[in-house]
């Protein structure tokens, strides 16, 4: 607390200590790194505690997010863990979702009570997923001697069957399988319409979509939505720097410099950690997360009153 | 043009304390340092120094208020009895940026047994929150005021403290000083510092300085940049970003092949 560096954010309007805001960064650039996950989920809360108002908080992670995300996939580019052709597909259904989005929740709110089911939705979501990953991958961890043999070989199933039915089958060689072109973006898409309607970046729903839903290895997947994440989150910073003026700079340079470093680590740390390793952490994660949000809802607030524009 | 003012307040003010002349009804005389805060990039906030010259038997009381707006605000409620969520949109008017309050002793203590009809009551937090008016009306304003004010507190941007010193009392006047702290939270704007003379519950006398706080060097040429030229500050910020991110990623590429 008494560290001695102090930095003024204008746009924020308080003044921040640089090395605090630096080891946050660190610390979430290095989940971003391992996961493929843009961390907004715990930058925003973060940067809530120390005094950053919440609408400039969530734009400023995002502009802080693409530095990131920018040096976290370079890094797995170079270990050849990014499917380009894959994110850009993924990147367009996510265009096209986030616009269906927007327009969704205009009508939700005037039909009243969105807040309480997004929230709802919100942390149904997170729960099934997070759920789902644990158990599977906790399962494959047990499984692991006999790896090889029984489980993959088991039938292909009605979902299976129906994708490879799909027209426009391309071929996804960093994902290692061909796929109809329509799969990346109907999903992508749908992924960008919860994003948008939660107000998150998609991380969190895009990962284990990619590895459940469209059966990319595990570390391509955390390389290919970093590159997708890249891109969405430089459209949020430009959106919200002219249309609210949230983005303080200041505080993204400070944030990035720290999470880009973080990135490099986490990239080599997903490295050495095995695909079921990795899946158990991130459902952890996930399912902390969700917790999280549910004693958000659950626990009485302490002060009954909140600025407009948070939340 | 200032700083010859503020001599000749500082030569005043001490020919006043030679003197003796203070008396009840006449406007308080203090010196205010610095005269203007400007927020650089390294800005943590500051503290003021407030000196002057009161009645003996007056206590000061300074305050150190904002500019009134109008601020939306969401009040937290129970959505089907159990979840926590954001619902009614309430606006708050006339409520200042900043509100900062200096006594020598608790404030309560110099409304003596008035309470809330002394005079002195008014220029209180108590009273500031009675004057605000809540849109739509409801019945639960005394309960949302209190909640206001709780996060204003919270902010640092609304206290009250007793940080007032007394020194060279002669019977008939005294020196009053004081170093209230501005916290970094404060937004640039125009700001009123007012000294009170007050006793037994009534103001006596009053002075009133204005205090200005402004962005300088690198925060007011970026916030003019964001609030003024939005997208290109939005796109040169993500620029920004993918070079650093990229930099950082190719530094890591060199090192890593060197070792």
């Amino acid at each position: 607390m008494t560290l001695p560096w102090n930095l003024y954010l204008p746009i924020a309007g308080n003044s921040v200590n640089i090395l605090l805001v630096f080891g946050m960064g660190g610390i979430v650039g290095l989940l971003s790194g391992i996961f493929g996950v843009g961390g907004g989920f715990l930058m925003t809360p973060l940067l809530i505690m120390i005094g950053i108002p919440p609408t400039v908080a969530a734009a400023s992670d995002s502009n802080q997010i693409v530095g990131a995300s920018t040096s976290g996939t370079i890094a797995h580019f170079r270990i050849g863990n990014v499917d380009i052709k894959m994110g850009l597909l993924l990147l367009v259904g996510g265009v096209i979702g986030g616009t269906i989005g927007v327009q969704l929740i205009k009508v939700l709110r005037a039909l009243g009570n969105a807040d309480f089911l997004i929230s709802v939705t919100y942390v149904l979501v997170l729960g099934f997923i997070g759920t789902y990953m644990f158990q599977e991958s906790l399962q494959a961890l047990r499984n692991k001697p006999q790896r090889l043999s029984p489980r993959p070989k088991s039938k292909p199933s009605k979902y299976a069957l129906l994708v490879q039915k799909l027209p426009w089958q391309m071929m996804f060689e960093k994902s290692g399988g061909k796929l109809s072109i329509l799969m990346p973006l109907f999903l992508g898409s749908v992924v960008g319409v919860l994003a948008a309607i939660m107000g998150v970046g998609g991380g969190f729903i895009m990962v284990p979509v990619m590895v459940y839903l469209l059966r990319m290895p595990m570390h391509v997947v955390v390389g290919t939505s970093l590159f997708q994440i890249l891109f969405t989150c430089a459209n949020v910073t430009i959106m919200q720097a002219r249309t609210n003026h949230t983005v303080d700079f200041v505080l993204a340079l400070v944030l990035l410099v720290g999470s880009s470093l973080g990135a490099q680590f986490g990239a080599k740390l997903n490295k050495n950690l095995k695909a079921d390793q990795l899946k158990i952490l991130l459902a952890s994660l996930v399912l902390l997360m969700m917790v999280k949000m549910l004693f958000d809802l659950l626990l009485p607030p302490d002060i009954k009153l909140a600025y407009m524009g948070g939340h | 043009m200032n700083r010859k003012y503020l001599v000749i307040i500082t030569a005043l003010v001490g020919i006043l304390v030679q003197t003796g002349i203070v008396r009840a009804n006449d406007p308080i005389l203090f010196k205010v340092s610095p005269e203007a805060i400007g927020i650089g990039a390294f800005y943590d906030g500051t503290t003021l120094s407030i000196k002057g010259v009161l009645p003996s038997d007056c206590e000061a009381v300074i305050r150190i208020m904002g500019e009134q707006s109008t601020i939306k605000m969401k009040r937290k409620e129970k959505v089907f009895g159990i979840l926590w969520m954001n619902r009614t949109s309430l606006t708050f008017e006339s409520v200042p940026s900043a509100f900062l309050l200096a006594t020598s002793r608790k404030f309560d203590d110099l409304l003596e047994t008035r309470k809330d009809a002394a005079p002195v009551w008014q220029l209180g937090l108590p009273a500031l929150s009675h004057r605000t008016v809540i849109k739509p009306e409801t019945p639960d304003r005394d309960f949302l005021l209190k909640e206001f004010l709780r996060l204003k507190e919270k902010e640092g941007l609304y206290a009250e403290t007793t940080g007032i010193r007394y020194a060279m009392d002669s019977g008939v006047q005294k020196n009053f000083e004081a170093n209230p702290a501005i916290s970094p939270k404060f937004p640039p704007g125009k700001y009123v510092i007012e000294v009170y003379a007050v006793k037994h519950g009534d103001i006596v006398a009053k002075g009133e300085q204005p205090l200005v706080v402004k962005l300088e060097g690198f925060p007011s040429l970026l916030a003019d940049m964001a609030f003024n030229h939005g997208t290109i500050y939005g796109i040169l910020a993500t620029l920004i970003a993918v070079i650093a991110g990229l930099f950082t990623g190719l530094i890591f590429g060199r090192s890593k092949g060197a070792h």
